[in-house]
């Protein structure tokens, strides 16, 4: 029974150490996993790809996160913001969290590098429209439903209110966030619009999930990119191997880890009661 | 290599990137001052960033542009407007200590927000007034000035949450599971029977008017059941989240570790071990001095 006890009483310090062994070694080897879309991110590229098989159409695009919970959030906004402009449509980009500023220009960065953009002679420049960032929260997007101009001044002339996007998507690592959105902007827009409904989706941090999904299971939100998978996925669905798909071996590896970590201690706790009776 | 060149400035910002990130790191091995040095420098970064954001990105633009927004030059002046831009020239003075440093914070004559026709709105005196107001907590004695400002965001955002969280989080989700109970889609009515029977159960645990027991406490097993299983999937959410932003720190110090960076992080990582090493001997034979006295 010494390595019961052994199993037990695990210095917390070699579980950090094992985590960042299983962490590191699929990303040193470059190990590729196959990636199944889920179901949320494929409601959310329907409706996007649906939204924008046209040219000459808006998304505005929320960056409502940091570099703390950029590799979650950092590969969906780079496969969406590609995704619209392939399709030669407008992009606009908000931030409600001031970090959101210095992603929206990593994100330009990386979209003015890629090759089929190159590729396809768009102007970025002129699809491309940055408001900036406001702070306030919903305060933002209440007033943004009425009066963009009131709150970014330097705004487009031919943008007046949330009623002139055809989508909205957030990319939330809290509040304000998706969930300000929905309340705010999609669930107010038919009352604000003259009965036109503006479409709502998220990519979120993995944390938020179990809050958003009444919205998605409830239409108010079209799908959901659920953390480093839901980005994963949408990489699968643009045909894009990025780096949320390369990330998702180290994930697995990691969950692995701990389904046996939790299977060790269950099984300890277990024999141990069952001596201590 | 990407085919992007690496400047000495990147070379830099990597070693100091990976540097942070190993001290915090080193709060896995024991609480230390290195790990206290960039957990600090974080915050004070952050709260400078902030400021410097919101005052660029909002309060120059929005409040100060729209108070004084700079003029056409053939603008009909008056001697109101002599005296408000009066206002605006004492702080453009104060703010270029006298024109002694070039202007930075506010620009001479007014602020250019690219408007046709720039419109000074007064009404922008309020928003003003309560975020001054707000300041007046860093003076204890006249502290209890931001509560007028306090008490203004508090009734604002009550109000309009209130109508949000009805809308969408109440009358929304009912009128969802009254859609789904139509008996159209067999597979939508028993998700929906579910949420009913989750939702029910959950609250009645939470219910303590009555001794849970008999049909009472049945219903409330039920819900902690429904419980568990809500903080279950939250909590194996919340441990791929924390997984998703460790790998994105392993990802930058495997970046800077390539001969591109000069080692950063293998630099870095040599550096933070010896300052520990240094750190925990001394602590020890300070403590066994500190014992034998």
């Amino acid at each position: 029974m010494k390595a019961l006890q052994i199993l037990s009483n695990i210095d917390r310090r070699i579980i950090y150490l094992l985590l960042a062994i299983a962490v590191i070694t699929p990303m040193i080897v470059e190990l590729e996993m196959p990636i199944a879309p889920d179901d949320y991110a494929q409601t959310a590229y329907n409706s996007i790809s649906n939204t924008f098989k046209e040219p000459n159409k808006r998304i505005l695009l929320s960056f409502d996160y940091g570099p703390s919970t950029e590799p979650e959030l950092g590969p969906m906004s780079f496969a969406i913001m590609k995704q619209v402009l392939l399709t030669d449509n407008e992009v606009h980009l908000v931030a409600l969290f001031p970090t959101g500023l210095g992603m929206i220009t990593q994100t330009i960065d990386r979209v003015k590098k890629d090759s089929l953009l190159l590729e396809s002679n768009i102007n970025l420049n002129k699809r491309i429209v940055q408001l900036g960032y406001a702070p306030g929260g919903e305060a933002v997007i209440k007033g943004m439903l009425s009066d963009i101009p009131k709150i970014f001044p330097k705004v487009k002339d031919s943008i007046k209110n949330l009623c002139d996007y055809d989508f909205i998507v957030s990319f939330s690592a809290g509040s304000p966030g998706s969930k300000e959105w929905v309340q705010f902007a999609g669930d107010q827009s038919e009352a604000a619009c003259n009965g036109k409904k503006i479409n709502v989706t998220t990519g979120v941090t993995a944390v938020q999930v179990t809050e958003l999904l009444p919205y998605v299971n409830n239409g108010q939100l079209k799908g959901i990119l659920a953390g480093l998978s839901g980005a994963a996925s949408y990489e699968s669905l643009v045909g894009d191997f990025g780096p949320a798909s390369k990330n998702m071996t180290p994930q697995s590896f990691a969950h692995l880890l701990i389904v046996i970590l939790i299977i060790i201690g269950n099984i300890t706790y277990i024999i141990k009661r069952k001596e201590d009776r | 290599m990407t085919g992007l060149e690496i400047t000495s400035a990147d070379i830099l910002t990597a070693w100091i990137s990976a540097f942070l990130t190993l001290a915090i790191f080193s709060f896995l091995f024991n609480d230390n001052p290195l790990y206290k040095a960039a957990e600090h420098l974080f915050a004070g970064v952050s709260a400078g960033y902030g400021l410097v954001l919101a005052y660029w990105q909002f309060l120059r633009p929005s409040l100060i542009g729209k108070l004084w927004p700079k003029l056409p030059e053939n603008n009909d002046s008056n001697i109101l407007i002599e005296i408000w831009y009066g206002v605006y020239n004492l702080g453009y003075n104060i703010t270029t200590l006298f024109g002694a440093v070039s202007p930075t914070l506010l620009t001479e004559g007014g602020i250019d927000i690219s408007s046709k026709e720039p419109t000074i709105y007064i009404s922008y005196l309020i928003p003003l007034a309560l975020g001054v107001l707000m300041l007046f907590r860093l003076i204890p004695s006249l502290s209890w000035l931001a509560r007028y400002s306090i008490a203004y965001i508090v009734g604002v955002f009550a109000g309009l949450r209130a109508f949000s969280y009805l809308n969408s989080d109440i009358l929304a989700q009912v009128q969802g599971v009254k859609n789904d109970l139509s008996l159209t889609d067999p597979v939508s009515f028993i998700n929906s029977m579910i949420l009913i029977v989750g939702t029910i159960s959950a609250l009645v645990y939470f219910f303590f008017s009555k001794k849970h027991e008999g049909a009472l406490g049945k219903i409330s097993k039920v819900g902690i059941y429904f419980l568990m299983i809500s903080f279950g999937a939250s909590f194996g959410f919340t441990v791929m989240g924390r997984i998703s932003l460790l790998i994105g720190r392993f990802d930058d110090l495997i970046k800077f570790s390539g001969g591109d960076y000069y080692y950063g992080a293998i630099g870095s990582l040599v550096i933070v071990v010896l300052i520990l090493i240094g750190y925990f001997s001394i602590k020890k034979s300070s403590s066994k001095v500190s014992d034998n006295i």
